[in-house]
C-alpha cells in the first residue's frame, strides 16, 4: 500500500504505474477549517475552502488534519520569475503567498467567479475533468454524478468531499 | 543577604496597593539575590546562557529564511518542536503529583517541597509556549491567538483550548508559588483562602492540560496512529512518571547543595507514585501495541513503521526500542526495595524513565502520525541541526528559569530559618 509518491519524475504513462490525481476535496465538513485556531481558513458560500494568507499564523495544524494531503506550506519565500507572475490575482486565490503561511487548491477563484474554468481543466489534454455547480440540476457535473460510476476518496472518514472520481465503464 | 527592610516594615498591611508595591519589591529583591551564587552556579548559568544564545540565533535565522531550514515538509508537518512541546506539557502536568499527596492526602512531609513541583510546572509551561512559537511559520502573528485581539476559533479548534489551559495553568502556578513565597518572606502564615482553592483548581487543571493536548491529536480522523481513545490516558500515565522523575532528581540536587534531609519524605512518596504510574504506562503501551498488531490492516502501518520499520524505512526503530528498554529498566530499578538506599540507583532510574518518556511522548508519538503520509507515501524525518539548536536553546532557557526559581525558593526558606521568632508557616 505505502508505495505511492506525489512526484511526477518521469514521462507518463508508465506500464507499472497507476495515476490518481488528488487535490483539495472541498469537503462539506472540512477538518482543516475546524482545527484552525485563528479562523484563517473557511468554507466560502459557494463551497470552496479558502485561506487568508494575511491572517494564517503557520501552525500547520490544518495540514495535520487533512487526510488528502491537500494543504501546502510556504517553507520559504516564494520565488517566481517576474515574467511568470499572473497579473490577474485574487486575495483568496492565486496572489503571491507570504513565507510561512498555508495554501491550497482554491479552484482558481479569480477565474471561476468570472465565468472561466479552473486552470487545471484548461490544461488537461483529455478533458478528464469536470467543474461546475452541484446545486444546478442541469450542470455537467450533475449529469456525471447521475449517470457515471462515481466514488469519493476515503469516504469512511465522513468528511463528504465535493470532489468525485468517475469512470466511463 | 541582608535582612529585608521593605518586607518587615509592613508586616500586616491589609491594603492592596501596599501589597502590590511590596510584592514587586519582594520579587525584585529575591530575584536579585537568586543571581548570587558559588562558582558552580555561575558555570552552570553561563553554559545555559551560551546554549540559549545559540538557540536564539538559530531561531532568528529560521524566522528570516523560512522553515525550509528545518527538515519538516508537507508530509511530516510537525517535528522536533511539537514533539518537545508534547513531552513538556506532560512534565508540567506531572508537577502536580507533588500537590495531590500534599493537599488531598494531607501529607505534611510534602508541604515544604510542594512548591518545587509547582515551579517545575511554570518552567515547563514557559518552554511549551516557546516551542509552539518556534514551530509557527509566522511568529509575528502570534497575537492572532490572543482572545479579544485576534480571532479565536473557540470552542471548535482544540488548539484554542490548549492556549487557554496552558496559559491558565501558568497563571495559576505563578499565583500559588508567588503568594506562598511572599508570605514566607514576610514571615506570616499564608491565608488558606488565597491559595487552597487555587491549589485544588490546579490539580484539575493539570489533568486538563494533558488531556486537551492529547485531544489535539486524537481528534484527527485522518491520522489513524493518533486516533485512539487511549491517547489521553496514556499521556497522563506517562506525565505522572516523567514529572516525579524530574522532581526527585531536583530534590536530590537541592539536598546536595543545602544539606540536611530536605525533601527526603517527598522522595519516598514520589517513588511510590512512580512505581504505580510507570507500570500503568507500560500496561497501556502493551494494550496499544496488541490492538495495533493483532488486528493488522492499513491503520497499523504507522505503528509498524515505528516499531519494526516499513518497506525499508526504519529511522525511528532504534529510538522507540531504546525508549522501551529504558522504561522497563527504570520500572525494575524502581520496584527494587533497595532503591531508597542507593541514591545512584534512584537517579539512574529517574534519568532512564525521563529519557524513555521523552522519546516515547516526543518523536515516538508525533512523527509516526505522519508516516506513511495521508497518501501512503513513505517520507522519513530526521531533525536538522538548526532544529536541534533551537530545541537545546529552549531547554537551556527552561532550565535557567527553573534554577533561578529554585534559588529564590531556597533563599526564602533559609531566610525564614534564620528568623526563629516568626510564626511557623503551614505553607
Amino acid at each position: 500500500m505505502e508505495k505511492g509518491n506525489v512526484h511526477y519524475d518521469h514521462t507518463v504513462p508508465q506500464p507499472d504505474k497507476f495515476y490518481m490525481p488528488v487535490q483539495c476535496q472541498q469537503c462539506e465538513h472540512p477538518p482543516c477549517v475546524d482545527v484552525c485556531p485563528v479562523e484563517a481558513t473557511w468554507k466560502e458560500p459557494d463551497g470552496i475552502v479558502v485561506v487568508d494568507y494575511n491572517w494564517c499564523i503557520g501552525c500547520r495544524y490544518c495540514q495535520a488534519a487533512c487526510p488528502y494531503h491537500a494543504r501546502r506550506f510556504n517553507w520559504t519565500k516564494p520565488q517566481i520569475p517576474a515574467g511568470d507572475i499572473n497579473p490577474n490575482q485574487g486575495y483568496l486565490s492565486n496572489r503571491i503567498r507570504p513565507q510561512g503561511t498555508m495554501e491550497k487548491c482554491h479552484f482558481c477563484l479569480h477565474r471561476t467567479r468570472n465565468g472561466r474554468l479552473p486552470a487545471c481543466l484548461e490544461a488537461c489534454p483529455t478533458g478528464a475533468r469536470v467543474f461546475g455547480n452541484l446545486l444546478d440540476p442541469n450542470s455537467e457535473i450533475r449529469q456525471v454524478l447521475a449517470h457515471k460510476r462515481v466514488f469519493v476518496l476515503k469516504e469512511e472518514l465522513g468528511l463528504k468531499p465535493q470532489f468525485f472520481y468517475f469512470f466511463d465503464v | 543577604m541582608n535582612p529585608a527592610t521593605p518586607a518587615t516594615s509592613t508586616p500586616s498591611a491589609p491594603d492592596a496597593p501596599g501589597h502590590w508595591r511590596n510584592y514587586t519589591r519582594f520579587l525584585a529583591r529575591v530575584l536579585w539575590e537568586a543571581f548570587d551564587g558559588n562558582w558552580a552556579f555561575y558555570v552552570w548559568m553561563t553554559v545555559l546562557t551560551a546554549v540559549a544564545l545559540v538557540g536564539a540565533n538559530a531561531w532568528a535565522v529560521q524566522v528570516r529564511d523560512g522553515m525550509a531550514l528545518t527538515h519538516m515538509n508537507d508530509h511530516v508537518s510537525w517535528g522536533l518542536y511539537i514533539a518537545n512541546f508534547t513531552f513538556l506539557v506532560g512534565l508540567a502536568a506531572g508537577g502536580v503529583m507533588m500537590v495531590i499527596p500534599a493537599y488531598l492526602y494531607h501529607d505534611e512531609d510534602m508541604h515544604d517541597v510542594v512548591i518545587i513541583g509547582e515551579l517545575l510546572a511554570i518552567a515547563a509551561i514557559i518552554m511549551c509556549l516557546m516551542f509552539v512559537v518556534a514551530d509557527l511559520g509566522r511568529p509575528d502573528r502570534f497575537w492572532h491567538l490572543i482572545p479579544g485581539l485576534g480571532r479565536f476559533n473557540f470552542p471548535v479548534s482544540m488548539l484554542t483550548w490548549d492556549v487557554i489551559v496552558l496559559n491558565g495553568y501558568l497563571v495559576l502556578n505563578l499565583h500559588i508559588c508567588g503568594y506562598l513565597l511572599y508570605m514566607r518572606f514576610l514571615g506570616r502564615a499564608p491565608n488558606p483562602k488565597w491559595y487552597v482553592p487555587f491549589v485544588f483548581l490546579s490539580i484539575v487543571w493539570a489533568i486538563s492540560i494533558h488531556t486537551v493536548t492529547a485531544f489535539l491529536y486524537c481528534g484527527l480522523g485522518g491520522r489513524p496512529f493518533w486516533n485512539t481513545a487511549l491517547l489521553a490516558p496514556r499521556f497522563l500515565a506517562s506525565a505522572f512518571v516523567s514529572g516525579p522523575a524530574f522532581i526527585i532528581v531536583a530534590l536530590m540536587v537541592i539536598r546536595r547543595v543545602v544539606g540536611g534531609d530536605f525533601g527526603a519524605g517527598a522522595v519516598r512518596t514520589l517513588v511510590q507514585i512512580m512505581r504505580v504510574t510507570i507500570l500503568i504506562n507500560l500496561v497501556m503501551v502493551i494494550s496499544e501495541v496488541f490492538t495495533e498488531f493483532y488486528t493488522g490492516g492499513a491503520h497499523t502501518s504507522s505503528a509498524h513503521y515505528l516499531y519494526f520499520g516499513l518497506h525499508g524505512y526504519h529511522a525511528l526503530v532504534p529510538w522507540i526500542w531504546t525508549s522501551m528498554i529504558m522504561t522497563v529498566l527504570a520500572a525494575l530499578f524502581l520496584l527494587c526495595p533497595k532503591v531508597y538506599e542507593h541514591s545512584w540507583m534512584l537517579i539512574t532510574a529517574c534519568a532512564l524513565a525521563f529519557a524513555g518518556i521523552w522519546i516515547e511522548k516526543g518523536m515516538g508519538l508525533i512523527i509516526p502520525g505522519f508516516i506513511p503520509s495521508s497518501l501512503h507515501e513513505m517520507v522519513e524525518y530526521q531533525p536538522s541541526l538548526l532544529e536541534w539548536k533551537i530545541t537545546a536553546g529552549i531547554w537551556a532557557v527552561g532550565l535557567a528559569i527553573y534554577t533561578i526559581a529554585l534559588k529564590v525558593t531556597m533563599n526564602v526558606f533559609a531566610r525564614e530559618n534564620r528568623q526563629p521568632t516568626s510564626p511557623p508557616s503551614s505553607s
